[in-house]
């Protein structure tokens, strides 16, 4: 019982430093090869755990190696589209024009029913309103709508704002995240300067956040949703 | 670029350390076939305390090996050689008729452990 306890303690650190070696492309979409990589970790982990015969090294060699070739992988895909190709394929248009291409959806595999999901999965219910639509190689359907159908933005009704990036948190249940900091482009003794204004000091502070316009806002420790706005 | 250097660097350690277990497991199989073969041949000289130490001693070295290669292989193979030698020092100094099979046996067993190990494309495949 201990055994399986340890050996699962250290699958886990293993399992959680592979899907950490494979970075964060592996957390969202996943392409062919990743998905390949996934299935197969996760079952060598299980075979380890389950059966004590197996020395750990010779489970944990396998799971290590698996997401290392990924990782080339990846990066040799990166520098050659040739090998993209062939590991993740090509992306494929389905409609131009708003005329579905039945070849591609027959190359696919794709049924009526399947594109009709995959749109509705894109808040699209009529099949009218599409001008363009792309089977991404994660399998996702990409859709461009009709200009007919497109919801207006500010650019096309003539409204004009200032673009700004969202607000930072720099102070963090009472730490300075001094990065943070640095990316609002305000140096500590702006933070200085506030802090002594309201007479208060960074371990009193639960949330500071701060924009590059230098607009803030804080929640102290003791006051927690009472506004602090400059 | 860093995750694809991590990437080489452990693949390379994982090649190196498997060519040099290889090596080493190769090695002490040859050994232990040798011991075997040895006390095969006093045995059937009728030398039996001779045969006795080349039992004691290939104990020694398969102790030795076991604790290696117990981080490597799995623990079923290495069990199936120690079932088997278990009983050839108490067969020497009964002066069994069976210590020619199990010897036999050993050695048979030993000479497929090691083949095993090695990657050939029978094993791979």
């Amino acid at each position: 019982m201990s055994i399986v306890l340890i050996r699962g303690a250290i699958l886990y650190i293993t399992v959680i430093f592979a899907v950490r070696l494979m970075g964060k492309r592996q957390l969202g979409e996943l392409q062919p090869s990743e998905l390949v990589i996934t299935i197969l970790v996760s079952n060598i982990a299980t075979l380890v755990l389950e059966d004590l015969n197996i020395p750990l090294i010779v489970g944990i060699t396998p799971v290590i190696a698996l997401v290392c070739f990924e990782v080339i992988m990846s990066w040799i895909t990166l520098k050659s589209q040739r090998v993209r190709a062939i590991v993740s394929g090509r992306p494929k248009i389905i409609i131009t024009n708003g005329k579905i291409d039945r070849e591609i959806m027959n190359a696919l595999r794709f049924s009526v029913d399947d594109l009709m999901t995959a749109l509705r999965g894109n808040n699209i219910f009529d099949i009218e309103e599409v001008q363009f639509a792309i089977v991404e190689t994660t399998g996702i359907l990409s859709v461009l709508k009709k200009p007919e159908y497109e919801t207006p933005n500010r650019k096309d009704m003539g409204i004009k704002l200032k673009a700004s990036d969202p607000p930072q948190v720099i102070i963090s249940d009472g730490i300075l995240l001094e990065k943070s900091l640095e990316n609002t482009n305000h140096q500590k003794s702006w933070l200085d300067s506030i802090l002594k204004e309201k007479k208060i000091k960074i371990e009193d502070i639960f949330i500071m956040t701060a924009d590059r316009n230098g607009k803030y806002y804080i929640i102290e420790n003791n006051l927690i949703g009472k506004e602090t706005p400059r | 670029m860093k995750r694809v250097r991590i990437s080489f660097c452990i693949l390379l350690a994982m090649i190196g350390l498997s060519i040099f277990f290889n090596i080493r497991t190769s090695a002490n199989c040859k050994k232990l076939i040798n011991l075997v073969e040895l006390t095969e041949t006093e045995v059937n000289s009728g030398n039996n305390k001779k045969a006795l130490e080349y039992a004691v001693e290939f104990n020694e070295k398969w102790e030795k090996f076991h604790n290696e290669a117990i981080f490597m292989i799995r623990g079923d193979k290495l069990s199936e050689i120690e079932n088997c030698y278990i009983r050839i020092i108490p067969l020497i100094e009964m002066e069994n008729d069976e210590l020619s099979a199990e010897l036999a046996e050993l050695k048979n067993i030993l000479i497929h452990f090691n083949k095993s190990e090695i990657p050939t494309i029978y094993n791979i495949f």
